[in-house]
């Protein structure tokens, strides 16, 4: 009891801190920065979306792109082309995946393993040649820009083509989903989620209804993966057809296996390590991919668990030790 | 460990630190690559001023590599020459190189890490158009003035122009005007288009298409994946009475799509057309045996005895400043080919702007506007600096317009030049005026 | 219109055989093993890499087909040695690893061998005339290489103790380790078999579609379709869903944009997928 207690006032605490060195860091980093912390919170975004469905409900889903994607065309060409304001199309860019992602997960949900994971990529697949070669509603491989209006709640207003405020925006709007993500993973029907990771033919014993859970997991997944990407749009200003690209979804898939699955805040960390170390690189040698790669195949080999995993064993056996 | 421990303390603090050790490091390390680059002795001194600093990108891994390895190099050959001779007004040139890794969102990034972090006067490079559009936001919230590498989207500078563009070089509309009449009237008139499926090949098909119908020929399309590896499914569709075959893929599809027409026997009835973007930077021999007959349509010649007799001086020592030699390959390495139709584009550049700010006496990023509108009207001779010929800027879309050449590849798999089309017959109605804009 | 149907089916279905060919690698290697190895691609581009060096210094295309697979089953052996042994037999752990070594592999090449195409002149340049176009004899000859690669890995299961300790392995791993089998040795030769049989495969369709750094990614996503629709380590089953998406793909063409036809192909999957999970011919 008092080590729930405990446990959650410890993570308000660090989350709080965490959000207020945030809130205060724009004042002491360059705009570049900036820019990058904001990309950086999208990508976190998108990860923690991936870990829900793969970290707590344990499928391995490669087709994530299509619904950061559609997120992404959604703000864009909502306003773009028929001039809805920020925050309906904000709106729409969590429904309209969410409808796809009830679509693609009806088919998908019924099939297990890496079945599962090749009818996710054949759908990213689907999307990404739609995307490409419906040029005069897509933009294509070119894209289409556009310029973002400010974004309104009642009497507040942010501006997003000023760098702080679209900071301040993104981080709002995924440290809400953050918490969103972790009050779900921690109430019943997050316990409901891992229970199928972990076993889904018990689960089905016990009397769940295993697909029907996957689907509503993959359905809030999509959400919030199509929240991304059109945070991600807002930000760019920028929407192009090889954000669908199924290669795309391999981003997440590598935060969160880098920074540990099934945790949230893994994927988060993961997010960063990796984003900071290809900016980092990108300096001195071209081939940064070849050191992504060499330092994926090492993370893996010594770090099965994910970063976090790492520590979390090490602090058991400090424990066990003690 | 430590280190992993220490990274995953308060992410801001840590790249704090990073970014100041970064902005020294980079400087360092661009500085010392410039000194090495440049092979003839400095006769100035500079002076106390700053130096003027330029954003290049291109894409050296991914894809289209052959074209941004030439880019990065006439870019970084372009700058050593500039300050040899004394860099402008008086001003060190500094280059600062990143890789476009052919993403948008990456290399938006780029971008977006030279203007902030590296803080640089003026971006150019790349072919993407993808990469190009993607950075067009940030050129205008920066007011950064971006020179075109070589992306071949028309509407960049037509309905989707924005002030702070800046191309040269041609594009798939003065491409199609500048090429269609001659192949029209010496090699047929009933045209089939085969094409990626995607923009660039759309609009290729379209701006040619529409002048060879206009002209009474007739045009059919076909469509295929721009990564297609078998093509005789889309090859065997081509109408039986097609006289010219237009192919526009880029990569190994180029390759196939140039080497199956000739297996399945359709180049003995027709004759095949195709712009050089397709095949640059690769060598003809690579291209293979097939494509002999085949006809392109080039922006500079690739080799030197094609180029005209007059610019002879100017390219010699282009071609010896590049690494370049007289057919083509790099020099000691004739196994790489030039992207010779593309990278003029990185040694034009740097003499547009030393031009412009000799004329406006820019100091700082308060006068790009000016300086702009100056780079803008120029109309550059044959030159040093310009080995290209003659090249003519638009103020209203600032858009560049120089000679085309029609080639046919020799048996021996030269491209031998068969006609020069003047700059003048590419010219089309402006679509957009961005003077009201800056 | 006929003659236009004929080509289509006979492309169609040589086309799909030469898919099988680039599958079956990956079939011994993830449909048997259920290892997925996301390096597959890489090492069909590397198969054609190495070749590309060999017939610089040979000449001689049939030379480069013996050795370069060997070569590049021993880089298949030390991947199977040094990483996918340490992971065992997690399967998002294969994922990211494989995935790493395909991004290392792909970017060594890229600064050894360079960024632009290269090309293998085909070994036999005849075509022979259908109808009003001419068919290249370099296709029909791998897919008829391809029908015997089959024939030959048939039999090698079905018939030689080895193939026996294969299956035996694959159907039941404890089991087999209690009849005294050598399953880790098992695992390795069938690892670097896969990787040989991937080198192979790349220089054969080299030749058309030319030597490049990033060959193998298109190659990869293809060949996972079709060794999980033909049926998990099921050689006739990656046959039919091979052609069968050529065949789509390709007579689909003749009549509507190819990206439809490609989305139909991809659509036939998905269905197949539903309603057949384990494959056409799965178990």
């Amino acid at each position: 009891m008092f080590l729930q207690k405990g446990k959650s006032l410890g993570f308000i605490l660090i989350f709080v801190l965490i959000l207020l060195v945030l809130i205060v860091l724009p004042f002491f980093v360059d705009l570049f920065y900036q820019t990058f912390l904001t990309e950086l919170f999208v990508w976190i975004l998108f990860a923690i979306s991936f870990d829900l469905i793969f970290g707590y409900t344990g499928l391995l889903s490669f087709g994530q792109a299509l619904f950061f994607g559609l997120g992404s065309y959604t703000v864009t060409i909502l306003m773009r082309q028929f001039g809805f304001n920020t925050e309906l199309s904000l709106l729409l860019s969590i429904v309209i995946p969410m409808i796809f992602a009830w679509f693609v997960g009806y088919f998908s949900v019924k099939l297990t393993g890496i079945h599962f994971v090749i009818i996710t990529i054949i759908f990213a697949i689907i999307g990404n040649i739609i995307g490409d070669t419906w040029t005069s509603f897509t933009g294509g491989s070119d894209g289409l820009t556009f310029s973002p209006r400010p974004f309104r709640l009642g009497l507040f207003q942010i501006n997003l083509m000023d760098i702080k405020g679209n900071y301040y925006f993104v981080l709002g709007v995924v440290a809400i989903s953050y918490l969103f993500l972790r009050r779900m993973v921690q109430s019943p029907l997050g316990k409901v989620f891992i229970s199928i990771r972990e076993n889904e033919e018990r689960a089905k014993l016990i009397g769940y209804n295993a697909q029907r859970y996957k689907l509503i997991a993959f359905i809030i997944a999509g959400g919030l993966s199509g929240l991304a990407g059109g945070l991600y749009s807002l930000t760019l200003k920028y929407a192009a057809a090889s954000y669908l690209h199924w290669s795309v979804s391999g981003h997440a898939v590598v935060y969160t296996v880098v920074g540990g699955m099934g945790t949230l805040i893994g994927p988060a960390i993961g997010a960063g390590i990796v984003m900071s170390l290809e900016h980092y690189l990108i300096n001195y040698l071209q081939a940064t991919d070849l050191v992504v790669g060499i330092a994926l195949v090492f993370m893996v080999l010594v770090a099965p668990k994910g970063l976090v995993g790492l520590i979390q064993s090490k602090l058991k056996r400090k424990e066990a030790s003690v | 460990m430590k280190e992993k421990k220490s990274k995953k303390k308060v992410e801001g603090i840590l790249k704090k630190e990073i970014s100041r050790r970064d902005f020294i490091k980079t400087t360092a390390f661009g500085a010392a690559g410039l000194s090495l680059s440049s092979w003839a002795p400095v006769p100035f001194t500079y002076g106390a001023e700053p130096p003027i600093r330029i954003g290049m990108f291109n894409e050296y891994t991914v894809f289209a590599t052959e074209y941004g390895y030439w880019m990065g190099k006439v870019g970084k050959a372009a700058i050593a020459k500039m300050n040899a001779e004394g860099g402008i007004a008086g001003r060190k040139l500094e280059l600062f190189d990143y890789d476009t890794k052919c993403k948008p969102d990456w290399a938006a990034s780029m971008f977006k890490k030279m203007i902030l972090e590296d803080k640089v006067d003026f971006i150019m490079g790349s072919i993407h158009s993808g990469v190009h559009k993607a950075c067009f936001p940030l050129a205008e919230q920066y007011k950064t003035p971006f020179f075109s590498g070589g992306a071949m989207t028309y509407e960049f500078t037509g309905k989707d122009a924005i002030p702070y563009y800046i191309r040269c070089h041609s594009h798939a509309k003065s491409q199609a005007i500048a090429g269609w009449k001659w192949a029209f009237d010496n090699l047929g008139k009933k045209w089939t288009f085969l094409v990626a499926d995607y923009a660039w090949g759309h609009s290729l098909a379209k701006e040619f298409g529409s002048r060879v119908r206009a002209a009474g020929g007739k045009t059919q399309d076909i469509m295929a994946p721009p990564a297609t590896a078998d093509f005789i499914p889309y090859l065997q569709k081509v109408d039986p009475d097609t006289e010219v075959l237009f192919t526009a893929f880029l990569g190994t599809a180029a390759l196939g799509v140039l080497r199956q027409t000739v297996e399945i026997g359709l180049h003995k009835r027709l004759q095949r057309y195709t712009v050089i973007c397709c095949t640059e930077g690769i060598g003809q021999e690579v291209v293979g045996k097939e494509s002999i007959g085949a006809y392109y349509i080039e922006y500079h010649p690739r080799h030197l005895d094609q180029i005209p007799k007059e610019l002879h001086p100017y390219e010699i020592a282009y071609r010896k400043a590049c690494g370049a030699d007289k057919d083509g390959k790099e020099v000691g390495n004739p196994k790489v080919t030039i992207a010779g139709s593309h990278m003029f584009s990185m040694w034009i550049y740097p003499y547009m702007i030393k031009l412009g700010i000799e004329q406006t006496g820019w100091k700082d990023n308060k006068k790009n506007a000016d300086l702009i509108k100056a780079i803008c009207s120029l109309k550059l001779k044959a030159g040093p600096w310009c080995p290209l010929g003659d090249l003519v800027m638009r103020e209203e879309d600032h858009q560049g317009f120089s000679d085309f050449y029609i080639s046919k590849v020799e048996p021996d798999l030269k491209l031998k030049v068969l006609a020069r089309i003047p700059k003048e017959q590419a010219m089309y109605e402006p679509e957009v005026d961005l003077r009201k804009k800056l | 219109m006929i003659s236009n149907l004929a080509v289509a089916v006979l492309n169609g279905i040589v086309w799909g055989l030469i898919m099988a060919l680039i599958a079956l690698g990956l079939n011994m290697i993830f449909g048997l093993l259920h290892i997925i190895n996301m390096a597959h691609g890489a090492l069909f581009m590397l198969g054609a890499v190495v070749a590309w060096y060999l017939i610089e210094l040979t000449g001689n295309f049939w030379i480069a087909l013996i050795i370069a697979p060997l070569c590049v089953g021993i880089i298949g052996l030390m991947i199977e040695r040094g990483l996918i042994r340490t992971i065992e037999d997690k399967p998002i752990t294969t994922i990211i690893c494989t995935f790493g070594v395909m991004l290392a592999i792909q970017h060594l090449v890229l600064i050894i061998f360079g960024g632009s195409p290269r090309r293998i002149s085909p070994p036999v340049a005849y075509r022979f005339q259908i109808f009003d176009l001419q068919y290249p004899l370099m296709r029909i000859m791998i897919a008829l290489i391809s029908i015997a690669m089959m024939i030959g890995l048939w039999i090698f299961l079905r018939k030689t103790k080895y193939g026996l300790w294969m299956r035996a392995v694959v159907q039941d791993r404890e089991m087999a380790v209690g009849l005294g089998i050598p399953v880790n040795k098992v695992y390795m030769w069938t690892f670097v078999l896969g990787s040989a049989l991937a080198a192979f495969s790349g220089i054969l369709a080299a030749p058309i579609i030319s030597v490049e750094f990033m060959m193998g990614r298109e190659v990869l996503i293809m060949a996972f379709i079709i060794v999980i629709v033909g049926g998990m380590g099921n050689l006739e089953g990656s046959v039919i869903a091979a052609i069968m998406i050529s065949l789509i793909q390709g007579i689909g063409s003749l009549f509507v944009a190819p990206s439809i036809a490609t989305v139909f192909a991809l659509a036939f999957m998905i269905l197949v997928l539903m309603f057949r999970p384990q494959g056409l011919f799965g178990e």
